[in-house]
């Protein structure tokens, strides 16, 4: 029964080069998201006519349907105007936009929870201004925000295996075609896909909340 | 045929459709109790300290660490490998009430902390039993604690019934890319699905907004009276 267990090794070589998929499309669509967030919560903040009420629908309308749908959308919809995407950016593409919309929720609530009085004692004491948003206001909001912010990261490396669903090779796609092949085995494809989220979920989260105590207001 | 216009083609999705969406609702509702209930507790079976905490927590890295999609899965092919074999539907709303359950279980031991001491040292000196100290005075105000973040994750819930559509139940979304799958009309069906969850979700998150702008008013005015022994009569209520 010895070699029963020989394909084991290689099946982890194989599904945690598939992981590295996961880590690229966290790592090229957060930064995106992010993009996304700063702009869409600066028109809100600002209140930019016309164009405040359609970030307030579109935040609204993908924090309330799930990241499957707007995956698919993109996918199959997208096409039908002209824009055929390959399932790798069509998968970023969703990301960014989908994350982004949380993000902005997350920054405009750390804006909104500066309070008056900072803002005012920094207007005392002289600054104003452009001045006042680069050392009060910023400085602030991001501390405010990085906690959420942290969490968001995490839960969108987490959503990552969804995109094994449009055929994107991710860990979860290769553990499933592995699955298909190979029936009666699905147990340790699918354990190394919940270790490979281990090793890389729990160390990260653990170091964000360190960072987050370091970096705590008040 | 081929020339029937929207409203032709609505009229056939209709009945597919309107039973997918009393499928995710039941789904939806199924799971938010099944997750709530085991959340609640693990929460409360759980001490402070000591090993059994230790091995919960281990428990709690690991459940939020591995993806939803990939814990259905799991339920969903290694089940029946060991010769349980489930239907399609509970295998789902047991793989995602248990995803779930590690989150809620730290929503309500936070909230629980945050019940005072005094609450349950007053429950006692009351003469209250354990079981109406939990039941009357800790859970519903620690309940009251985590409302806007419990309500943030049961709509979390009702997004991710979506994800039954992989393990071949006929819930919402994966009626309408059945139907999209043979017409290709994805554009539609899914601007379609989209409107329903909206129909669905907003109602549901502007209620519980409702309801948790109205318990901090109550809790506010009863503070500024006294907030101990408002705090004391509102879990002793019956």
């Amino acid at each position: 029964m010895k070699e029963r267990w020989t394909y084991v090794p290689d099946l982890f070589g194989v599904l945690f080069a598939a992981g590295l998929v996961n880590v690229q499309l966290t790592v090229l669509a957060f930064p995106l998201a992010i993009a996304v967030a700063l702009v869409t919560a600066a028109i809100r903040i600002v209140g930019i006519p016309f164009l405040a009420p359609i970030v307030v629908g579109y935040v609204e309308i993908v924090r309330t349907t799930p990241l499957l749908l707007h995956l698919f959308f993109v996918f199959y919809v997208l096409p039908l105007f002209g824009l055929v995407l390959d399932a790798w950016p069509a998968a970023v593409l969703t990301f960014a936009l989908h994350f982004g919309a949380y993000l902005s929720e997350v920054f405009r609530a750390a804006h909104t929870s500066i309070s008056t009085g900072v803002l005012e004692a920094a207007t005392v004491l002289g600054l104003r201004g452009a001045t006042r948003v680069r050392r009060i206001t910023i400085p602030v909001a991001i501390r405010v925000a990085f906690p959420p912010t942290a969490n968001t990261l995490i839960e969108a490396f987490r959503s990552t295996p969804v995109v094994a669903l449009v055929a994107v090779p991710d860990i979860l796609f290769a553990a499933l075609s592995y699955i298909r092949a190979n029936p009666g085995t699905s147990i340790v494809p699918l354990g190394i896909v919940a270790l490979f989220f281990c090793v890389t979920c729990i160390p990260t989260t653990m170091l964000l909340r360190r960072l987050e105590r370091r970096w705590r207001v008040g | 045929m081929i020339d029937e216009g929207f409203f032709d083609r609505l009229q056939g999705y209709l009945p597919i459709l309107g039973s997918a969406v009393l499928t995710t609702i039941g789904l939806a509702v199924a799971i938010a109790i099944l997750a709530s209930l085991l959340g609640i507790g693990l929460a409360v079976i759980t001490p402070e300290r000591g090993w059994f905490r230790a091995a919960i927590n281990a428990y709690i890295h690991v459940g939020r660490a591995i993806p939803v999609l990939v814990q259905l899965f799991a339920w969903y092919y290694v089940l029946p490998q060991f010769g349980i074999v489930l239907p399609a539907t509970v295998a789902g709303v047991l793989a995602i009430s248990f995803a779930y359950c590690p989150y809620l279980a730290e929503v309500f031991r936070a909230g629980i902390l945050a019940v005072e001491v005094g609450q349950r040292e007053a429950a006692q000196v009351l003469g209250l039993s354990r079981w109406r100290t939990w039941w009357r005075v800790i859970l519903p105000q620690a309940i009251r604690n985590v409302l806007p973040i419990w309500t943030s994750y049961l709509v979390s819930i009702f997004k991710d019934t979506s994800l039954f559509s992989f393990i071949a139940v006929p819930e919402l979304f994966g009626a309408a890319k059945a139907i999209a799958a043979l017409n290709f009309r994805y554009f539609e069906l899914f601007a379609i699905v989209t409107v329903v969850y909206l129909m669905l979700g907003l109602p549901v998150i502007a209620l519980l907004r409702r309801v948790e702008r109205r318990l901090d008013r109550g809790q506010s005015r009863l503070h500024r009276r006294s907030p101990r022994l408002a705090g004391l009569i509102r879990g002793a209520r019956r």
